[in-house]
């Protein structure tokens, strides 16, 4: 130690400016690395996700042929137009709390408010196994066909009611509360009276 | 070379069983218990890691004359953060997936101990080549014992055994999948859940380190070389001794204080290629 | 109210030791004794709070207004790594009977996953600065809660005449896996206790 002590003295440069030096260009070169990594992955990263919205957008919508952007009072959904433009429904993006975070769900409904299905976002904070199973089609075709408020129970479902998940009341009710938002949201762009067909007119709902 | 112990096969060999990172040396056990409810994602955790840990072996092994012993821990968390995120982004290219399925543990990979742990054992102490190969080991001995975790995990508690090629929806193998139900339902029993909650994952790693510990035993073997991780800065957490007369305690072997004066001086004009025989004499034991 | 059922939720439901396998090093290291285990999660609630509420502006007015989300992992250990440091030093220069409560468990704080992991979960779940810090409180008391009653049990297990087969570490874990069932019991009640705050 006393060795080490004299050296100390002998030169500071050795004991501070040397390691915050190293560090500072580990720190520099780590951080100019990853910015080259991000350039390279970002609009990958970008397409993926857009691509993963999209197929979410498509299965839970199947007979539309093309989906448009749209918004409500500063909320983002999408319009479902078949292949000759006329609008199918809508398909709408909504988020809940769950057991471990926000649970989100892509909700599609027809014109009739029926919904045509659901599909629920990156579960990955529910429960392994219980919340997690939210994914499976035996769960999500309940909703299929539903319209109105629709609620939860453990057992024995009867109309507008879907029976939850396994030892999962939170993930369930997460999900279903999205789709409820969603048909919240549908019966609001109802109320305007106007069926959007056009980009110029979607500018005008909001 | 002639002096060294074990051979380079050896080198990569000791991380898969005798030395094995999960079962033995008792690193990394967040991600394990978090990750092995699921045979895909546990293989997707495990090479992440894996390539995470090759990395920054290969990069502290080279740095390990430049980097001064005050700021190490520092430097070698920088290096290591650069490449789990590096790691992090091209999952989320390529396999958005496992993106989503491996949630915050994959930034967690940062903290994982058994990088930071081989970092600090082995890399700064080894050259290029061994530091490399040791990580390779680790790497796949950390992912043997999550794939194992998980399929005991994964069969018992939900009945299926699913791998799929990583970040794409194709089922590659469908183990155990009869139609709508499962190889458990088949033979009238009903998935054990508790396997796949939180209780399962203590439970699953508990007796598989018993199992590992009596294989040990039979051999006449001390259990676990734990020495391997003591200057780790989680050391405390992974010195528990799991076998002999402390069984159950937590040693901390002094970390050993380097009183000679340091070999090399700082500088950068001489890369740390190949350099080795200075730092032969700290050898890992 | 959604305050208080984010704590209820960090320490129950989503118990960061049981649930979310965070932090699992110390929890089963430190656990030995009570007094340790208080000393360690106490620093560890510390540094959680103060790791949250430092995180939060960076994350917020440099990383995120500058589109630098990329560097948000090297950042954060990078700050929890330094934080720990002046800590530290602070607690030894102005806080002398803290620091030697607390003091020799901040080293181990550092690469501790349940700090990084908070602050990760908060960026995650988009909580502003005061969800983030009451979430980092909640996750600390649920870690101390879990650390105390491990220790608690830890101390009653020893001695006992465990069979060779399971003897050390299997035990351990077999104790926290029952510790981790009874928590399990705790879903329902926070589901009934604020009905509103979950959705």
């Amino acid at each position: 130690m006393s060795e080490e002590a004299k050296k100390s003295k002998t030169s500071i440069s050795k004991e501070i400016l040397i390691p915050t030096l190293v560090l500072f260009l580990i720190a520099l070169i780590s951080t100019l690395l990853l910015g080259l990594v991000n350039n390279v992955t970002k609009d990958r990263i970008a397409a993926e996700q857009a691509a993963t919205e999209a197929a979410a957008r498509k299965s839970v919508f199947t007979q539309a042929a093309d989906f448009q952007k749209a918004s409500i009072d500063g909320t983002e959904y999408y319009i479902a137009k078949a292949k000759d433009g006329s609008v199918l429904g809508y398909v709408f993006n909504t988020s809940n709390k769950g057991y471990g975070g926000q649970v989100t769900a892509t909700v599609g409904i027809d014109m009739t408010g029926k919904i045509t299905g659901v599909v629920p976002g990156d579960l990955s904070n529910e429960t392994p196994g219980l919340g997690q199973n939210g994914s499976k089609p035996s769960f999500l075709e309940q909703f299929v066909g539903k319209s109105g408020t629709i609620a939860v129970v453990k057992n024995g479902p009867t109309e507008n009611e879907i029976q939850a998940l396994t030892s999962a009341t939170i993930t369930s009710t997460a999900i279903t509360n999205d789709v409820n938002d969603a048909q919240a949201l549908f019966a609001k762009i109802a109320k305007t009276g106007t069926v959007v067909t056009s980009a110029s007119q979607v500018g005008g709902v909001k | 070379m002639a002096e060294k112990k074990t051979s380079l096969g050896g080198e990569f060999t000791k991380g898969l069983i005798r030395e094995n990172p999960v079962l033995v040396i008792m690193l990394g056990t967040c991600p394990t218990l978090a990750i092995s409810t699921n045979l895909e994602n546990s293989i997707g955790m495990g090479i992440a890691a894996t390539i995470v840990l090759f990395f920054s072996n290969i990069v502290i092994s080279m740095l390990r004359k430049v980097i001064p012993d005050k700021v190490r821990i520092p430097c070698f968390i920088v290096v290591i953060a650069a490449f789990v995120s590096i790691i992090q982004m091209f999952v989320k290219a390529f396999a958005p997936s496992l993106d989503a399925a491996l949630g915050i543990y994959l930034p967690l990979i940062v903290v994982n101990c058994i990088i930071l742990g081989r970092a600090e054992a082995f890399a700064s102490k080894n050259n290029v080549l061994r530091s490399a190969i040791d990580g390779l080991g680790m790497g796949v001995g950390f992912t043997l014992a999550l794939a194992l975790m998980a399929i005991i995990r994964e069969f018992f508690g939900s009945g299926n055994l699913t791998l799929k090629v990583l970040g794409h929806g194709t089922t590659l193998v469908d183990i155990c999948h009869l139609g709508d139900g499962n190889l458990l339902s088949a033979i009238h029993a009903e998935p054990i859940l508790f396997f796949v909650l939180a209780p399962g994952g203590f439970f699953v790693y508990g007796l598989l380190i018993a199992i590992s510990n009596s294989i040990a035993r039979k051999k006449g073997k001390g259990v676990a070389d734990i020495n391997a991780c003591y200057v780790c800065e989680n050391a405390e957490g992974c010195m528990v001794v799991a076998d002999g007369e402390n069984a159950g305690t937590i040693v901390i072997p002094k970390p050993v204080v380097d009183t000679e004066p340091q070999v090399q001086k700082v500088e950068k004009a001489a890369p740390a290629a190949p350099a080795a025989p200075a730092a032969e004499g700290k050898e890992e034991k | 109210m959604t305050y208080i059922a984010i704590i209820f939720t960090a320490i129950f439901t989503q118990n960061f030791v049981l649930q979310k396998f965070l932090g699992i090093c110390p929890f089963l290291g430190v656990s030995k004794k009570k007094d340790t285990a208080v000393g360690m999660s106490a620093a560890v609630i510390f540094v959680m709070v103060l790791a949250a509420a430092v995180c939060y502006p960076i994350n917020k007015y440099l990383l995120v207004a500058n589109g630098f989300e990329y560097l948000q992992t090297l950042v954060f250990i990078l700050v929890i790594a330094a934080l720990v440091q002046f800590v530290e030093i602070a607690m030894k220069k102005y806080m002398k009977p803290l620091y030697n409560a607390l003091g020799i468990y901040l080293p181990l704080i550092t690469t501790n996953c349940a700090v990084l992991g908070v602050v990760t979960l908060n960026v995650q779940n988009n909580y502003n600065f005061a969800m983030s810090v009451v979430n980092a409180l909640g996750s600390g008391l649920g870690y101390m809660l879990a650390m105390i009653m491990f220790a608690g049990i830890r101390e009653r297990m020893e001695g006992n005449d465990i069979p060779k087969f399971w003897n050390g570490l299997p035990i351990v874990l077999v104790a926290a896996s029952l510790l981790t069932c009874t928590f399990l019991g705790f879903t329902g009640v926070i589901d009934n206790m604020f009905p509103g705050a979950m959705s």
